[in-house]
């Protein structure tokens, strides 16, 4: 027989009390995990729902001269660019070590084209990364299929005839969106667009967005760079990176770092919104978790003292045959590390169940909370640290028990 | 050199733990020889108990002396005495010294679970002074299901399981009937008659045949200390005059 044998019977033999303070630790640290579980997924909805609001970090060409503003940036002359950015410049972007963390990498080569008298701006444009990035946009018609169609700004569409008012075919570009229209109903009117000496299709008319963009007319890069002569020239290249919780400043740097000749920027002003965002949801979590763990603290010490003050002829009798402090105190921090531990594996089992069941009423049904054997490893080590520190005291008393005191009580 | 020597021990006890309380044992000295059994006898708050514990190493008096076996037990560390403790002494107290979840033989092995001793070693010392005091066959019972004087035997087991020199009983027969007191006496006396030492505290006269000496405390000093008794019981007549004067001021 070990002291560990002692200990463990002593346990077996006081069920209730074990089941007390386990379920008191269960609880603790099963709000923790819930709370953490939900702020995470909750995190992750959150960062996901902002990682639609579009491009937070801008690639642009190494410039002296400022002339255009685009998307609510400063973009460099477009004629006057000293070294422009090349379709290898985006291959460059996605090999950065933070590549996983970039949710959408959209080049655009932009040109100006005067039409019926007007100037407008042809954007050679990665169709398929440019809607997912623009999920805002609403397209009146269809989204361009085939390198001959191209979208229209509102403005341009309507000052080059290519709309006419009251129109019911409507799509958004935005998958599962019911939003209800916006703006004046029109229609498509189907009629070639002639850019650069080539006719296209118009697909679909993007609805009025109150931006440059509603002067726009957007074709594929491919043929945009081949009309326009720039076989490979980029203008700049937007990128959405996934920032739930990521360092914006260290992809910044890496794709700087990759592109010496760019000018790489991050839209700070979105990135602290989400940092902030997250932030409070964190500093909530903690605050929660602090007080519970604090009532755990407290209920394992008063019921450690109690236990301890029943057992006192108990410990006498082990001081008289010889059990030095340090073995009381063996015993009964073993006692506390097996109740610890039940209490942890318990809580976190119950903390997981509980944040998927809360999922639904927080987050969205495309964030799930998932079982994290990080979070397990969490678990148990904040419940042996609660079980253990709430008992030092209590058993630092109890060790130090004079036999002869304890005796008295036979 | 005696075996245990207690030169000018006194003790005092202080109700809250400051100063100086009253005096609990007044200038004890003694000195106890290897294989004796000594009773220790006298009225109620006398200092018997208190003698036994500091005896015990236990209790260390407020001033004097105590050696066992040539060591000065209150110049080890509290840890050290520890030590020392389970590998010298045995104790048996009165009543409810058992723990009350673990089986007679765990009990029994109480002093040797933490030595180096394997499992089985331990457990098979334990079934030795189980099968020394006649309970082998009940050493899976947990205390609740023995009756007082099984419990005592138990008792015995755990202080002798460690083969130490010397065995303290606090008044083990006290709660006892007489039939079952005197089987746990004779116990005692096989003890003490294979070279144990046993030092005793009693309030019960019969118990003074067994003793090779009897000390009387009368508070907190020895009044009497009668080493003329012999060995062989009946040492005494309970009823003879002579124990009736050791045991003044107490019932008889």
């Amino acid at each position: 027989m070990r002291v560990y044998d002692i200990a463990l019977k002593n346990l077996n033999r006081r069920k209730g009390r074990v089941a007390f303070l386990a379920s008191a630790l269960a609880i603790a640290i099963g709000t923790v995990v819930t709370l953490f579980s939900l702020t995470k997924a909750l995190q992750e909805s959150v960062g996901a729902q902002l990682d639609q609001y579009g491009a937070n970090i801008i690639v642009l060409p190494r410039s002296e001269t400022l002339s255009v503003s685009y998307g609510g940036f400063n973009l460099s002359g477009i004629s006057y660019d000293v070294r422009a950015l090349t379709d290898q410049d985006v291959e460059g972007i996605q090999s950065i070590p933070y590549r996983n963390r970039l949710s959408v990498v959209a080049p655009k080569l932009l040109r100006s084209v005067v039409l019926a008298g007007n100037e407008y701006v042809v954007a050679g444009v990665d169709f398929p990364r440019e809607l997912r990035l623009k999920q805002w946009w609403e397209v009146e018609g269809r989204r361009p299929e085939n390198a001959d169609e191209v979208l229209v700004g509102y403005v341009a569409a309507k000052q080059l005839g290519l709309i006419e008012p009251v129109a019911e075919n409507r799509i958004s570009a935005q998958e599962h969106s019911h939003a209800p229209p916006s703006g004046q109903s029109f229609r498509l009117v189907a009629r070639p667009l002639s850019i650069a000496g080539r006719d296209f299709r118009v697909s679909g008319v993007i609805r009025e967005t109150g931006t440059q963009e509603d002067r726009f007319i957007f074709a594929d890069l491919k043929l945009v760079q081949q009309l326009f002569q720039s076989p490979g020239e980029i203008t700049l290249v937007e990128i959405s990176a996934l920032c739930n919780g990521c360092p914006i400043e260290a992809i910044v740097g890496q794709i700087a770092a990759g592109l010496p000749n760019a000018q790489v920027s991050a839209v700070q002003q979105a990135v602290k919104a989400r940092m902030q965002t997250v932030e409070k949801l964190v500093k909530f979590s903690y605050v929660l978790a602090a007080i519970v763990l604090l009532i755990a603290f407290l209920v394992v010490t008063v019921s450690t003292m109690s236990s301890i003050s029943e057992r006192t002829r108990e410990i006498g009798i082990l001081r008289a045959v010889g059990f030095r402090n340090t073995h009381v105190l063996q015993m009964l921090f073993t006692e506390i590390t097996a109740v610890s531990l039940l209490g942890g594996v318990l809580g976190c089992l119950a903390g997981l169940v509980s944040a998927v069941l809360a999922s639904p009423y927080f987050v969205e049904a495309a964030v799930r909370v998932r079982p994290d054997s990080r979070l397990f490893l969490v678990s148990l080590t904040l419940a042996l640290f609660v079980g253990l520190l709430a008992s030092v005291y209590p058993a630092s008393r109890a060790a130090r028990l004079d036999p002869v005191e304890a005796l008295r009580s036979l | 050199m005696a075996f245990i020597e207690i030169h000018n021990v006194t003790k005092h006890y202080s109700a809250n733990g400051a100063g100086e309380g009253a005096a609990v044992l007044r200038d004890v000295s003694l000195a106890v020889e290897e294989g004796e059994f000594v009773l220790i006898v006298g009225p109620s708050g006398s200092g018997k108990s208190t003698l036994l514990t500091v005896l015990g190493s236990m209790n260390q008096p407020s001033r004097g002396h105590v050696l066992i076996d040539g060591v000065s037990v209150y110049d080890l560390s509290p840890e050290r005495r520890a030590d020392f403790r389970r590998e010298y002494v045995g104790f048996v107290f009165q009543q409810l010294q058992l723990v009350p979840y673990l089986t007679a033989l765990e009990n029994a092995t109480l002093p040797l679970s933490i030595s180096r001793l394997s499992n089985s070693a331990q457990a098979e010392r334990a079934h030795e002074a189980l099968r020394r005091v006649g309970l082998e066959t009940k050493a899976h019972r947990l205390p609740g299901a023995l009756s007082g004087g099984e419990q005592e035997r138990v008792a015995i087991a755990r202080a002798i399981v460690n083969h130490p020199p010397l065995i303290l009983g606090d008044e083990p027969t006290g709660s006892l009937d007489s039939k079952t007191g005197k089987e746990i006496m004779e116990l005692f006396r096989e003890l003490n008659q294979s070279g144990l030492t046993i030092c005793m505290v009693s309030h019960n006269p019969e118990n003074a045949r067994y003793a090779s000496r009897i000390i009387r405390l009368i508070d907190g000093t020895v009044v009497e200390d009668s080493r003329h008794l012999l060995r062989t019981p009946p040492l005494v007549a309970v009823n003879s005059p002579e124990f009736q004067d050791l045991d003044k001021g107490e019932r008889v």
